[in-house]
């Protein structure tokens, strides 16, 4: 492009006599200050921004660098309980004191409602709405999902130690208003006025860049730092990431949706049905205060347990016929590893 | 004296008016355009409601990804909700009260919605 102007302008400047000579203009004259002044500006501010160049992008952070809202620099993630396997890694879970869980039921076939596209664009209950409720919230890993209340709106997340909780960027920073939660109450397997664990205050709240400067939803996730050990009584999740298609693996989402009765827990059950590389796609039925729940696995994986592979972030739209959550990258199970570990 | 001929000029001064608006162009990032969606619910009195839960559903293709956060009217019966470009059907609920929903378009000249919303009690 600069190549283009410079022989335009010269080109645009130089005249030819009446014989087809070439004639230089008056070198002291308003044309001749113009070109030197065009030819300055094309070739000495975009050289001095290239010597910029490897010095903005050092500076320009990875989308998946971690941040959060008191500045503390964090330390680095343990990686003692990380399973490498051969195409990816999971953090195994902890059932908590309460040795329930839920009965595993293998899926048998895909739903119908899949194939409903009545509701297509609408809204995030896809067909007819399957969800039901969780009536014993006690039971793992109903019991490490949480309810959490803060100033920017109600949302879900899950335990992923005993005093961490994944959930969604959006439920701990607002990019609209470029905001902080000021405050978080996380309840654990709450059903409704009941609160079998209690509850737990956000101490710091942990974001990446990609979500809190440039509010992409492929880095809608966070965290939050609790003020005591809820997790070892309630349990935590195991979560994974591996690399390739996830398609057709069977996942439940469980969490508190602001249409039903308040702080109760609901889930449905479906599969992957897109995979993309920072987004799952899929059918389950979800609402408005589903934000971070865990997409987990309902099909034993390894020694993972119950084994989150996706936060929920959002419900359908722009024509696509399926609900959507941040995915379990590398990067992301990396920063897990590093904000459970503060 | 020397005149300049300014059918010759505005070629330069062009280029070096690209030249700053591309670094422009290039520099600028930042959040999707939004529109914010405000305002207050009252009963059929008119006193504020709080409590509400108020959602946007995506309509059509057009529309933006919508968080799944819950929202719900404080104490003055407010609300606030910040939506990408597109059509939305707002959703208002709350137990006892007839559940209303109202269209609202978020259009690109539009920086504000104000919707401001009575709620009937069930029968």
């Amino acid at each position: 492009l600069y190549l283009f102007f410079y022989l335009f302008i010269i080109l645009h400047v130089i005249e030819k006599s009446d014989k087809g000579d070439l004639i230089m203009p008056n070198p002291f004259g308003f044309r001749s200050t113009l070109l030197t002044v065009s030819l300055l500006c094309l070739t000495v501010i975009p050289l001095a921004q290239a010597s910029k160049l490897p010095i903005a992008i050092a500076a320009k952070q990875s989308p998946d660098a971690p941040v959060s809202n008191n500045g503390a620099p964090l330390q680095p993630g343990t990686s003692e309980a990380v399973v490498r396997v051969q195409n990816g890694a999971y953090v195994k879970g902890h059932r908590g004191l309460n040795e329930k869980a839920e009965k595993r039921v293998a899926p048998t076939a895909p739903r119908s409602k899949s194939h409903d596209t009545s509701h297509m664009g609408t809204e995030s209950i896809i067909g007819e709405d399957t969800r039901t409720q969780v009536n014993d919230t006690t039971a793992y890993p109903y019991s490490a999902i949480v309810q959490i209340e803060s100033d920017i709106g109600g949302c879900t997340g899950w335990l992923i130690g005993p005093h961490t909780v994944a959930t969604a960027g959006h439920c701990v920073y607002d990019p609209n208003q470029h905001k902080w939660a000021s405050y978080a109450r996380v309840y654990p397997g709450r059903n409704g006025d009941e609160l079998p664990y209690g509850s737990a205050n956000a101490q710091v709240l942990y974001s990446v860049v990609g979500w809190t400067q440039n509010g992409d939803s492929n880095y809608d996730y966070g965290a939050i730092k609790l003020d005591s050990d809820i997790g070892n009584d309630a349990g935590w999740f195991g979560y994974r990431w591996q690399t390739g298609s996830m398609d057709g693996i069977w996942e439940n989402i469980s969490g508190y949706p602001g249409d039903k009765t308040y702080g109760t827990q609901w889930e449905d059950r479906d599969q992957i049905r897109q995979t993309a590389p920072r987004k799952l796609f899929y059918a389950n039925d979800t609402y408005g205060g589903q934000s971070g729940s865990p997409v987990y696995e309902v099909d034993s994986h390894s020694d993972c347990d119950f084994c989150a592979i996706a936060i929920h972030t959002s419900g359908v739209y722009s024509g696509s016929s399926y609900n959507r959550g941040t995915r379990i990258t590398e990067a992301v199970f990396e920063n897990f590893n590093r904000w459970k570990n503060q | 004296m020397y005149h300049p001929d300014w059918r010759k000029v505005w070629l330069p001064l062009l280029a070096a008016g690209i030249f700053f608006a591309t670094g422009c162009i290039t520099d600028a990032q930042g959040i999707a355009r939004k529109v914010q969606v405000t305002g207050i619910v009252t009963d059929e009195k008119g006193h504020p409601l709080p409590g509400v839960f108020v959602f946007p559903q995506p309509i059509g293709k057009t529309s933006g990804p919508i968080p799944e956060i819950a929202i719900y009217t404080d104490l003055n019966g407010k609300f606030v909700w910040h939506v990408p470009l597109g059509r939305y059907l707002f959703l208002f609920q709350k137990q006892g009260y007839d559940l209303m929903h109202l269209p609202v378009s978020a259009s690109n000249g539009k920086r504000k919605v104000i919707l401001n919303v009575q709620l009937k009690k069930s029968t």
